[in-house]
């Protein structure tokens, strides 16, 4: 299977990137459940790829899609929520926002009339705004509504009955035993050695 | 009089067709992999589950189809023994654990811990290897096709099945199936990201049983209650009892017991499977100590990370525990999917119910 001693070796790594093909593979997972320093070899591989692909994976500022969709549709900007504050409007501003290119007017579309649906005037436009927020507000208010219902629909709060301890063990081979094929033959269930790997 | 002859020979009609229903219906229900004969793909399996939408399969799913319910077959009716392998991936880590087992037909499978000298486990019902009821369900949930090129597993050769989900057309299994004798030797889980979160396969296989165990005492086939009837099922819930046709996103309801007051319901979509076990009472809190408690969707539970994920929480005067070979994501719907937890504050009641509606609207959440 491996380099040297029958362990597994340099292929930890190629086992945590799932390039190793199915025959080795198969030999390495077994390996690995017996052998606790291969474990640990597997464990710090699967440890480093994760750290590498969170660090490789960078969230968005919180609304930045929203604000970028809105570049490419001038008349849904809203001059609250650009992207970089106006010149002046605060003594922490910064230097101008130069770079930032500003909305296209709207190219004239033949045989349409100027002020039409291509050249919103100001006031239908907030009138829009101030109608869409309303519908924000309202469905989020009826949302937490029903939410409401559905918590106050889910049973009473207080406990009830005989004090229980399930018998977890017991549950896991008749799970087993039931579901048959379904796990892949492993009824052997409460025996398994566990590897401490976040993913 | 005519008219009384037309009264009698409908009455005869609907007596006749009651008394079919009768014999023929309990059977089809409870859907018995046990008497299956090679026909099992009739089998009505779900105790009521959705119903099953009309699905044109084409040669290739037909030609998958055909090798998985082969595979059944021979885990069934085949003798084997060997060395397998199971791994479990997971948020709370990987789990593995290596058996030997045996499979003697008609009498079942018996597992040890490799390098043991006793069995630890049974299945008495020779359902080891591919159940035929979840794979009846998986057809509704997955296209299956054959992949061109023959793979390798145990030394063998085997044809590679691949099951990708219906709609958005990910991969999330794969089938390795011995080309001599059709017997499943690996198989591979992956979740919608396209990670493996379940392995199982053959390290060692002989075609044989030259020494066979003895059977350990907990073998007995008193070991399990027997299916209900959906008209069973149907009392305990008009009794109070939560059963759920599905759970998790699209899980369905494929068995049902009741023993000892635990009333045992099994979940699958023809891959991953969920077993939620529910009894009528508080929970201990000694039962759960060393477990890690945790929010799942608002609700308060408790989990300890092994080879399927074990989940315990208690609420509204019941004590329910999961026992899932399944991705994360579908446990805590599973979970959802059941009333609440007892000591749950009105906020994450109230988190918990959105998260229950966005459910309805998103069965991958």
């Amino acid at each position: 299977m491996s380099a040297r001693d029958g362990h597994i070796g340099e292929l930890a790594a190629a086992l945590v990137d799932g390039a190793l093909d199915g025959n080795t593979r198969d030999q390495a997972l077994a390996h690995i459940t017996g052998c606790t320093d291969c474990r640990s070899a597997v464990d710090q591989q699967r440890y480093i790829k994760d750290r590498l692909r969170r660090l490789s994976d960078p969230s968005p500022p919180p609304g930045l899609t929203d604000r970028l969709r809105a570049i490419g549709n001038p008349s849904d900007i809203d001059v609250s929520r650009t992207l970089v504050p106006a010149a002046g409007s605060s003594p922490a501003a910064g230097p101008p926002p130069t770079s930032m290119p500003k909305p296209h007017p709207p190219v004239p579309v033949a045989g349409r009339r100027p002020g039409g649906t291509s050249r919103p005037s100001a006031a239908p436009a907030r009138s829009h705004r101030r109608s869409r927020r309303l519908r924000r507000v309202t469905g989020g208010v009826g949302v937490v509504a029903l939410g409401v219902a559905a918590a106050l629909t889910l049973g009473p709060l207080r406990a009830q009955g005989p004090a229980v301890s399930p018998p977890v063990g017991a549950y896991e081979v008749e799970h087993a035993r039931t579901t048959g094929g379904v796990p892949g033959t492993d009824p052997g269930a409460g025996a398994a050695v566990t590897v401490s790997v976040n993913r | 009089m005519s008219g009384a002859i037309r009264l009698s020979r409908m009455v005869v009609l609907a007596v006749g067709a009651g008394a079919l229903g009768g014999v023929a219906l309990p059977a089809l229900v409870a859907g018995d992999p046990r008497a299956d004969t090679g026909d099992t793909r009739s089998v009505v399996l779900s105790l009521g589950a959705l119903p099953a939408p009309a699905i044109r399969t084409t040669t290739s799913e037909r030609q998958a189809l055909d090798l998985l319910w082969k595979a059944a077959r021979a885990g069934r009716d085949r003798a084997y023994s060997g060395t397998q392998y199971v791994s479990s991936w997971s948020t709370a880590g990987t789990s593995s654990l290596v058996v030997d087992l045996q499979h003697v037909p008609g009498k079942g499978v018996l597992v040890r811990r490799a390098g043991a000298t006793t069995p630890t486990a049974a299945d008495t019902t020779g359902a080891a290897a591919l159940d035929p009821r979840p794979l009846a369900v998986l057809e509704k949930h997955y296209s299956v096709t054959v992949a061109a090129q023959l793979g390798q597993c145990a030394g063998r050769t085997a044809h590679v099945v691949e099951a990708r989900r219906r709609g958005d057309s990910a991969l999330a299994g794969r089938f390795w199936l011995d080309s001599e004798t059709g017997l499943l030797l690996r198989r591979e889980l992956y979740d919608p990201a396209g990670r493996a979160v379940r392995a199982a396969a053959f390290v060692d296989l002989q075609m044989t049983v030259s020494h066979p165990w003895a059977a350990p005492p907990q073998a007995a086939p008193a070991g399990g209650a027997a299916t209900m009837s959906t008209r069973e099922l149907e009392g305990l819930r008009r009794a109070g009892w939560s059963a759920p046709a599905v759970v998790g996103g699209g899980l369905e309801l494929f068995d049902a017991r009741h023993r000892s007051g635990v009333l045992h319901l099994s979940y699958t979509d023809g891959l991953f499977a969920v077993s939620v076990f529910s009894q009528r009472g508080h929970l201990n809190p000694e039962s759960v100590k060393g477990w890690q408690r945790v929010k799942m969707n608002g609700t308060s539970v408790w989990t300890r990370p092994g080879l399927s994920q074990r989940v315990v929480w208690a609420g509204d005067g019941w004590v329910r525990t999961v026992v899932a070979d399944a991705p994360g994501p579908v446990v805590s719907a599973t979970v959802m999917a059941f009333p609440a937890s007892a000591d749950e504050s009105f906020p994450d009641r109230v988190q918990r119910g959105l998260h229950r509606m966005a459910s309805w609207l998103d069965p991958t959440q």
